[in-house]
């Protein structure tokens, strides 16, 4: 807790001029990438490198200004009105799943709803338990902090990209992008693995994301049932007992998932229990975090009824060994992290043989892979980009709303799961009687066979290239296959009392409203053998469709409530020669933006400028100046470890000497912010800058002068700034349907047929599609 | 008359003219299809035992069995005008036979020569031949038709368009039309001149399990897992008739064809019922199968519940049934039959067949010794000597074997042994306390699960059945039935501790070793002779792993002394002198780790 305290100080002392370093930073980053592409990209990794870490240390990543060269001029140019997020040192894992998320239509609103539940029930909690001050921020649970950053997170981008919409010029020489630190920071308390530098895997970021968030939405779920129900009780709880609940938790976790999760249920008596003889003051909070905690397990609980008992057992050593724990909140985050993905992840645990299945697709062993790939890379540099509109937000906002207000808040909690979480079928039918049995298993995303790859946009050093024979259909229906259970291992059939002959099918029972499909990029055998030149990834090439239907694979195709068809929105590419190392970017289809258009017009405005004001105060108070502050120290920690690390791992695969380069870049100069700009401008900008910067260019050009225009409205925001508001979303909307790159903070415009050539087999690259996102489109 | 074929899925083949005229038994699995052949003398059967039989169909006897599949043989077909019959299985096979050729064979003389047709590639559900034996259809999983010619063997054509599994065929006389009934819910009309469907049917709702026609080729009857027989107008297909609902699903149905259109339809069921429609002259057969069983505690009793939710109530030992409980509830029945007692597992039980089938594997056979007075045996001897369950069983099954009654010799495999009891008997030689009803069925068979020999309990004295026991009786069961070499007792460890209250100083710990069967007393009497009576003496031969307690003489007053002067817990729960160490262990110690046991002295 006291770590807690000293940072939050200091990060409100260092809150307003990050932002201000960090507009010059993206400057100075363009500059260095530039230079980088310019010359040899080894002295001029070292020479950002370097720079960088000075700045870093002061405040952030105020850069020493470099000369600006006509680079610079283009990419300006090529500004589009979308907001990149820095590379905060090999983090461009996380900023490629956080771009996908802001872009999730619905995330945004989603998160912003929970937010405001969560701050709404915090401010009860406070009143009602003033006792302990301090430690009621600091006893937040983990996953709602993730919520909160997330939240400031958004606020910043959709921030940044109405003042650029409004006032381009600033940003004429810049780059429009901000850093997820405080995102980052928490997700380091979530899970201990993300400390550090180390590369990662997206899609596991993708689901601790996820599963913390679940969790926050069932910490809020809970402390609303709660409440209603046991105001009084929840004052008798004390402290404690909370406290308690948490570490145990934590302990079980390191033991025994299975046992844990299936314990919490019957923790909470207990813990109430001791509760009542601790009697000290409610934390509300804690009790939120317990309750969420218990959420997660609950849904596993039911099945492992029979062990309570041994979990009590545990649960009692835990809460003795509680107490002492209290002390260390780090530590319990960290425990609490894990647990939490471990319970979004449950479903695996629970029903083994559709894991099975899974493994078998390939699935785990590519997770393996994953995470061998996470920890070894060294080389993503991290700059956010991204964009938004404030209308935009509104404009979903204002749609979720409308869906959810039906259900309200109640929605809203379970607003993830409506929308990433779908349902699978495990149906095994015997082929004598006809009888079936069905097992069922939640699923976030699904991941499929691959030879692997396409490419995307950039590319250095293509590795190999490799024709698509493969479609995604076909992965799809690895994973749903259908397997009969014959011959010798015949199915025993309980209806017939025999050995008989079985089909096992896989199917969809819900689809959710995003599909992710995880492409299984890594050869199941030998991780790091490619089987071309020994290399880690396996190159097969797997055509990416811009639509999908499920039709086939669900258990009711034709279901008039559900459609089975699919748009994709997203992809998240990875390029980089082996498992071990890469760089992830993201490419998105801009949607919705006219929508967004409209209600403006009407009378979003002032909700938008609402809502702006909202964000800004809250960034510049709590949210900013606690990133910040974490930043700093990151940095500094970092930094040690980055250099001595970016030596061991300096021979990154090739991806070219400047991948290379970006990784050792990234990883001993660290500041990746400066790394990511060599990256994406090494990588995608030789073949494509030239064109879509000419395309771009357009739209930037009636972009600049609507933003004039805007400019001073803005600066007036409160009167009539609607014209303004109307040119700068006319602006935005030229960009409907088109596909943005996110290159961290690089953020570029591609047709849509440059995507698919920039996905298709047929281009050389070593960058291949990831994960794939699809969103459900009406029939 | 007129011939009813009927059909019982599980064991029992039986033929039926009007009143029931017997019942063949002798697969061991499911008969899935039977054929009659040569004027109603000769039955064919095939059966999930992967056999395919030949019957005296008035005689009621097998007369041979084949036995080349490799799995499940699923369906049978027959050409009248050659005689000739195919059957087809799991294992993708079809295999050709002549009907003439297989009556002739005999014990000695039983090589057959088929031809087989290969190329299916996936299992076989469904056959049909023609009349004339020109064309043959299989019906797979692959989900398409796949047509031979069985003369020359050649392959002539698949026909796609089913969704899913294929479960029945039909051929007209010429071979020139095809019918099929699918999984998938639809029959299908083919021409297979011109090699297409020339036709869909969907009546059902579900499966369509069984087909016939009339003899006209012009309205099909069908049955299927939606328990409706339909009778559709092959041209109008809109004109349908529900002719019955069934209570089960449809298996098979045979119609009278005796005029034209059909009188009467035979249907069985799931439910092993045979039913003549339409006029509702309902005739089952009380045959209810066994639906589900639960093993009491003692290892030796089982309660089965069967279709009609009879309860009863079986000894395993004996081999046969020992009450009926009527239609009593179920687990209140379990409930009530509960004993505080661990016996180990010593046999498996299956219900495929809808009978009570007690397996005996070589892996865990010899596990359960019981004192004989338990058991409710009394040795000759007044003594309680301690009985090994399996053994006692193997050794009563084979009493009637000659060659348990010598005593050399050798053999082996897995063992599979039937019990279909009823009655009871007297008693001989055998295991000298008890015998099994004679005519309790006994099948040797692979571990698999294929059998290789089937025989009555009575006629293992018989000297074909003698010669072939030698040949089949597996290593460790003549180890126990001819050598008489009983199996070592089960050993468990444990230690025996003062109880902390007792305030007596821990021992070191020794490690014991005794029969699992050991009672408490037995443990108490060593208690108060090794350790309390030792106290006074210095305590150095307690230690010896001393388990055969059991010298049972003067010990009686010891452990009148020793109950009255001790009591032996295990976590702190006081055990019962009749206990013995396997029940403690099981339903007190619970854990694994070597069961512990406290002692102290009673404060009197």
């Amino acid at each position: 807790m006291p770590v807690l305290h000293s940072e939050v100080g200091v990060v409100a002392a260092v809150g307003s001029p990050v932002k201000k370093s960090k507009l010059s930073l993206k400057f100075f980053q363009k500059k260095d990438t530039k230079r980088a592409l310019d010359f040899s990209e080894a002295p001029a990794e070292d020479n950002s490198t370097a720079e960088p870490e000075d700045t870093t240390n002061h405040d952030q990543v105020v850069p020493v200004p470099c000369p600006s060269s006509p680079l610079t001029c283009e990419k300006c140019e090529s500004l589009v009105p979308f907001v990149g997020l820095n590379n905060l040192g090999n983090t461009c894992y996380l900023n490629s799943i956080l771009q996908v998320l802001y872009y999730c239509p619905g995330f945004k609103e989603a998160i912003k709803s929970l937010c405001q539940m969560a701050k709404l029930k915090d401010k009860q909690q406070e009143d009602g338990a003033k006792n302990e001050g301090d430690t009621g921020e600091i006893t937040l649970p983990v996953p709602m902090e993730l919520l909160g950053s997330f939240h400031s997170l958004i606020s910043s981008v959709e921030q940044l990209q109405s003042s650029f919409l409004l006032n381009p010029e600033k940003y004429s020489d810049g780059e429009l992008a901000t850093p997820p630190r405080k995102l980052l920071n928490t997700l380091r308390q979530l899970n201990p693995m993300y400390e550090g530098y180390l590369q990662h895997d997206a899609q596991e970021v993708l689901q601790c994301i996820l599963a913390n968030i679940q969790e926050a939405c069932d910490n809020i779920k809970k402390e609303q049932t709660d409440n209603q129900k046991d105001n009084t009780i929840s004052n008798v709880m004390g402290d404690s007992t909370h406290e308690e609940d948490g570490s145990s938790d934590g302990q079980l976790s390191g033991k025994r998932k299975s046992d844990t999760e299936a314990g919490n249920a019957k923790k909470k008596p207990k813990s109430q229990s001791k509760s009542k003889k601790n009697e000290e003051n409610v934390h509300m909070t804690r009790s939120k975090r317990k309750s969420s905690s218990d959420i997660t397990t609950e849904s596993s609980d039911q099945r492992n009824g029979t062990e309570e008992q041994e979990k009590e057992q545990e649960k009692d050593r835990g809460s003795t060994t509680e107490e002492e724990k209290n002390d260390s909140p780090p530590k319990e985050v960290g425990k609490r992290t894990r647990r939490g993905k471990l319970g979004w992840l449950k479903p695996s645990g629970k029903q083994p043989s559709i894991f099975s299945k899974f493994r078998s697709m390939g699935r785990i062993t590519s997770h393996v892979g994953g995470k061998g790939e996470t920890k070894e890379k060294s080389d993503c540099s991290v700059q956010e980009k991204q964009e938004k509109d404030t209308s935009e937000n509104e404009s979903r906002t204002q749609e979720v709303k409308q869906s959810l207000e039906k259900n309200k808040e109640q929605s809203v909690l379970d607003v993830l799961k409506w929308m990433f979480q779908g349902q699978l079928v495990l149906r095994t039918r015997c082929l004598e009687c006809e009888c079936f049995t069905e097992r069922r298993e939640d699923f976030q995303d699904i991941s499929v066979p691959v030879q692997e790859d396409e490419n995307s946009s950039s590319d250095s050093s293509s590795e190999s290239e490799y024709i698509d024979t493969e479609t995604l259909k076909w992965a799809i229906s690895q994973f749903a296959s259908v397997e009969r259970i014959v011959g010798q291992d015949k199915y025993f059939c309980e209806t017939c009392h025999h050995y008989t002959e079985a089909e096992r099918s896989l199917l969809f029972d819900k689809t959710p409203e995003v599909i992710t499909i995880h492409l299984k990029c890594f050869a199941a055998n030998g991780s790091e053998m490619d089987p071309y030149a020994g290399l880690s990834k396996v190159n097969t090439p797997l055509q990416t469709p811009l639509k999908l239907s499920l039709h086939e694979w669900c258990t009711q195709p034709d279901s008039p409530d559900q459609s089975h068809h699919y748009e994709l929105f997203a992809v998240v590419m990875h390029s980089g020669v082996t498992i071990s190392s890469g760089h992830y970017t993201t490419y998105i289809r801009m949607m919705d933006l006219h929508r967004t258009t409209l209600r403006l017009q009407s009378q979003d405005e002032e909700q938008a400028r609402d809502q702006e004001e909202d964000m800004k105060p809250k960034k510049e108070e709590g949210p900013q100046t606690e990133y910040d502050d974490g930043e700093v120290s990151f940095s500094l920690s970092g930094r040690g470890r980055t250099v001595a690390r970016a030596s061991a791992t300096s021979m990154s695969s090739k991806s070219g000497s400047k991948r290379c380069s970006e990784g050792v870049g990234l990883l001993g100069g660290q500041r990746s912010v400066t790394s990511y700009e060599l990256s994406n401008s090494t990588q995608s900008n030789p073949e494509k800058a030239s064109s879509l910067a000419s395309r771009a260019a357009g739209s930037l050009l009636q972009n600049a002068v609507k933003k004039e225009t805007e400019e001073e409205g803005v600066d007036s925001m409160g009167d009539g700034t609607q014209v303004n508001f109307d040119l700068a979303l006319r602006n935005l909307l030229d960009f409907e349907g088109k596909w943005m790159l996110f290159d961290d903070s690089e953020v570029r415009l591609f047709e849509e047929e440059d995507f698919l050539r920039a996905c298709s087999p047929e281009t050389c690259s070593t960058s291949t599609p990831y994960l794939l996102f699809y969103k459900r489109v009406s029939q | 008359a007129g011939l009813d074929r009927q059909i019982f899925l599980w064991d029992v083949n039986t033929l039926t003219q009007d009143p029931y005229i017997a019942s063949m038994e002798h697969h061991t699995d499911w008969v899935n299809d039977i054929i009659l052949c040569c004027n109603g003398k000769t039955l064919i059967s095939a059966s999930s035992d992967t056999t395919v039989k030949v019957w005296n169909a008035h005689k009621g006897f097998c007369m041979s069995t084949l036995r080349t599949h490799k799995d499940y043989v699923k369906a049978l077909a027959y050409a009248k005008d050659k005689e000739l019959v195919a059957s087809a299985g799991l294992d993708r096979q079809i295999f050709l036979w002549d009907v003439n050729t297989l009556t002739a064979l005999t014990a000695s003389n039983n090589t057959v020569t088929t031809s087989s047709l290969s190329g299916n590639k996936d299992s076989i559900y469904s056959l049909a031949m023609n009349q004339t034996g020109t064309v043959i259809i299989s019906g797979s999983t692959e989900k398409v038709l796949r047509v031979w010619d069985p003369r020359t063997c050649a392959k002539l054509m698949k026909l796609k368009g089913h969704t899913d599994n294929v479960k029945s065929l039909l051929l007209n006389r010429d071979g020139t039309q095809c019918l099929s009934g699918s999984s998938d819910g639809t029959i299908r009309l083919w021409s297979l001149g011109q090699q297409r469907c020339i036709a869909t049917y969907r009546v059902h709702d579900e499966g369509v399990w069984a087909l016939q026609v009339n003899e006209a080729f012009t309205h099909i009857y069908t049955g299927g897992r939606d328990r409706k027989i339909y009778c559709t107008d092959l041209r109008n297909p809109d004109l349908r008739v529900l002719i019955c609902e069934e209570k089960a699903p449809i298996l098979t149905m045979e119609l009278d064809k005796s005029a034209d259109p059909p009188q009467a339809v035979w249907v069985s069921t799931t439910k092993s019922v045979v039913n003549k429609w339409p006029k509702h002259s309902i005739r089952s057969k009380d045959c209810a199968s066994i639906v589900q069983s639960h093993i009491l505690n003692d290892k030796r009793h089982i309660l089965t519940k069967d279709s009609n939710n009879s309860v009863a109530f079986w000894d395993v030992l004996k081999a046969c049934k020992g009450e009926d409980l009527g239609k009593v509830d179920f687990d209140e029945e379990i409930k009530k039959r509960f004993k505080m007692v661990y016996v180990p597992n010593w046999f498996s039980v299956d219900l495929k067949t809808g009978m009570l089938t007690i397996t005996l594997d070589e892996s865990d056979c010899f596990a359960a010794w019981v004192a004989a007075k338990d058991a409710g045996f009394t040795s000759p001897d007044g003594s309680d000597p301690k009985l090994n369950l399996g053994g006692l069983l193997l050794q009563a099954l084979l009493e009637f074997w000659p060659r348990t009654h010598i005593n050399p010799m050798e053999e082996e495999e897995s063992e599979l042994n039937h019990v279909n009891g009823e009655q009871e008997s007297r008693i001989q030689k055998g295991n000298g306390y008890f015998q099994v009803p004679p005519h309790t069925p006994v099948i040797f068979g692979e571990a698999g699960g294929r059998t290789l020999f089937r025989l009555l309990c009575r006629d293992s004295g018989g000297e074909t059945e003698s010669m072939l026991l030698n040949e089949t009786v597996p290593q460790w069961v003549i180890d126990i039935t001819v050598d008489k070499n009983m199996p070592k007792f089960n050993k468990i460890p444990f230690y025996i501790q003062p109880h902390s209250s007792s305030g007596a100083k821990t021992l070191k710990k020794d490690r014991l070793s005794a029969s699992d069967m050991l009672q408490v007393r037995k443990v108490m009497e060593h208690v108060y002779e090794k350790i309390i009576n030792l106290d006074t003496e210095s305590q150095t031969t307690s230690s010896s792993a001393n388990d055969k307690l059991g010298e049972q003489e003067k010990e009686e007053d010891v452990a009148v002394i020793a109950e009255e002067k001790i009591e032996l817990m295990c976590l702190d729960q006081v055990l019962d002198a009749n206990m013995d160490l396997r029940t403690v262990k099981h339903f007190i110690w619970k854990s694994g780790g070597d069961l512990t046991l406290h002692y102290r002295q009673k404060s009197t």
